[in-house]
């Protein structure tokens, strides 16, 4: 599990320290906040403790800055400057919690990730594998024939995260029975797509008794339901592992969030760290009515202050959350509603 | 001229009368005296040209919708059931206010149209959908095909927040 990020003049981040639930991590911001940034950083830490990637080829990958320069990703000023990353995690050490730290500081004059530094325990963090999956905005299960192959050959213009979830979704099936928690999840997803996940040269098929359909005819929110049925049976969110995912309401009919929800809350019962980011109401919303006194749950709400820099403020309940991007823009819908309705009265 | 109703005081500047609307004393003047039939609104502003009525749900201090504090998922669901009844309560008392109002026949209030604020501690989004919701079941406006006169102007479901914002000019406060 992952415990603390801390920034210094990285990206958009002048100063960043933010303290993750070891459960579900909810964030939101306007755009321009960092949301994504703050996923890419957690996913880049999390994958090098299984690929054996160093960390800064890593970030340079999901970031994909220009010319691959490293340095780039340093706050720009006007003024040379360095810029640093640093995550922290707990591991288990012969039965008890042990804090780990990986820290990278660059400049940005650094033009390639060797050139960066590397302190903090990148050894132990290397030792314990921590299983991770980043799903991005954009659905990537629909391209998958031929993309691997081609961004393993060529170099095409595309971050890391979008190959990187196609190689998750093939991964093959775990040996044994599927674990009934496992299966009783795996269910709910066949209710609502009304299907299951078949895979056949690299290619994705819904499969219901009408007969198999592939992803390219499939609606983006059933496909972003079916990465999800696939992911969780070939065992990629097991107990320990972490989820990232990008916006999951993009593209998704407001009916499906109360299953993706529902899906995201229990794979956080069974042990996995989830991180999410929205802009939406809906969804935000089946949080605060789905979740439990017992779930582990922090809603992070990522703003400027009055000096334009990138703040965070966490909170353990929807309804302390503060600021709060998505209510504030409904707030002046309804201020405009009110106005229709009630003309000048009141002014 | 100030009223208050639920843990709010409203004020409001250049009113004619402002009152508390089921008022349960016998000797007031603005005594209703049929609690037990009709269902009625917390206050009723008469403004020279409009008339407000208005009522107002503080889900945060009474036990019934606080769902943050319900002990158990069972509470949480036994109140989240009489939140959904909240709409069509609201329909009543909308109605039956409307129509104690125009039995009463009051001096100030001829025909003037009637305008119908709900003053609830809920989510900005969820504002929306309950006015919607509201405005269709009284009905707001000449809803019925043979219809020559509205029910009702405008119907509006806010909380504080948006009352300061929208009504700068009619303060409110919790009390």
């Amino acid at each position: 599990m992952l415990d603390h990020i801390k920034l210094e003049r990285f990206t958009a981040f002048e100063n960043l320290n933010m303290t993750f639930s070891p459960g579900l991590n909810v964030i939101i911001g306007e755009n321009g906040c960092g949301k994504t940034h703050l996923l890419k950083l957690v996913y880049a830490a999390c994958d090098v403790s299984v690929n054996q990637k160093g960390f800064a080829e890593k970030i340079n990958r999901v970031f994909l800055p220009s010319g691959d320069q490293i340095g780039r990703l340093v706050k720009r000023r006007s003024a040379s400057s360095t810029g640093t990353v640093e995550i922290q995690r707990t591991v288990l050490v012969a039965g008890k919690p042990k804090p780990l730290s990986l820290r990278l500081s660059l400049s940005n004059h650094t033009k390639e990730p060797a050139k960066a530094t590397l302190s903090g325990a990148y050894k132990q963090w290397q030792e314990h594998p921590l299983t991770s999956v980043y799903i991005p905005v954009k659905d990537m299960m629909a391209n998958a024939p031929g993309f691997r192959s081609l961004y393993s050959l060529r170099h095409i213009h595309f971050e890391e995260v979008y190959a990187d979830i196609i190689d998750r979704a093939f991964l093959g099936t775990l040996k044994g029975p599927i674990d009934k928690d496992r299966k009783r999840l795996l269910e709910i997803l066949q209710q609502s797509m009304a299907g299951k996940v078949v895979t056949r040269n690299e290619e994705f098929f819904l499969k219901s008794p009408q007969g198999e359909l592939e992803f390219t005819l499939l609606a983006e929110g059933i496909r972003k339901l079916g990465l999800l049925w696939v992911l969780i049976q070939n065992g990629t969110l097991l107990d320990g592992s972490v989820l990232l995912w990008d916006e999951p309401e993009a593209n998704l009919n407001p009916k499906l969030m109360r299953t993706v929800v529902q899906i995201l809350i229990e794979l956080q019962r069974l042990g996995v760290q989830v991180f999410v980011t929205t802009h939406n109401y809906n969804l935000l919303k089946e949080f605060d009515l789905q979740c439990q006194a017992q779930d582990r749950v922090l809603f992070h709400s990522l703003f400027r202050d009055a000096d334009q820099e990138i703040q965070v403020a966490s909170f353990s309940h929807y309804d302390d959350l503060q600021p709060n991007a998505i209510d504030d823009t409904l707030g002046e819908l309804a201020d405009r509603e009110i106005r229709q309705q009630m003309g000048d009265l009141g002014q | 001229m100030k009223v208050q109703a639920d843990g709010f005081e409203f004020e409001f500047p250049g009113a004619l009368d402002a009152f508390v609307f089921d008022d349960k004393l016998a000797s007031s003047p603005h005594y209703h005296g049929l609690s037990h039939a009709m269902k009625a609104v917390d206050l009723v502003v008469e403004l020279p040209a409009d008339t407000l009525f208005i009522e107002v749900k503080d889900f945060h201090a009474p036990d019934d919708y606080d769902f943050r504090r319900a002990i158990s998922r069972d509470a949480q669901t036994v109140r989240r059931q009489r939140l959904n009844h909240l709409r069509d309560v609201l329909v009543h008392k909308y109605r039956d206010t409307w129509l104690y109002r125009w039995a009463e026949h009051a001096a100030g209030a001829p025909d003037k149209p009637v305008r119908y604020l709900c003053l609830l501690t809920l989510d900005n989004g969820l504002l929306g959908v309950m006015s919607k919701e509201l405005r269709q079941c009284l009905p707001v406006g000449c809803a019925g095909p043979r219809w020559q006169r509205g029910l009702g102007q405008s119907c509006v479901v806010l909380n504080p927040q948006r009352w300061s914002s929208a009504f700068p000019a009619w303060a409110l406060r919790r009390v």
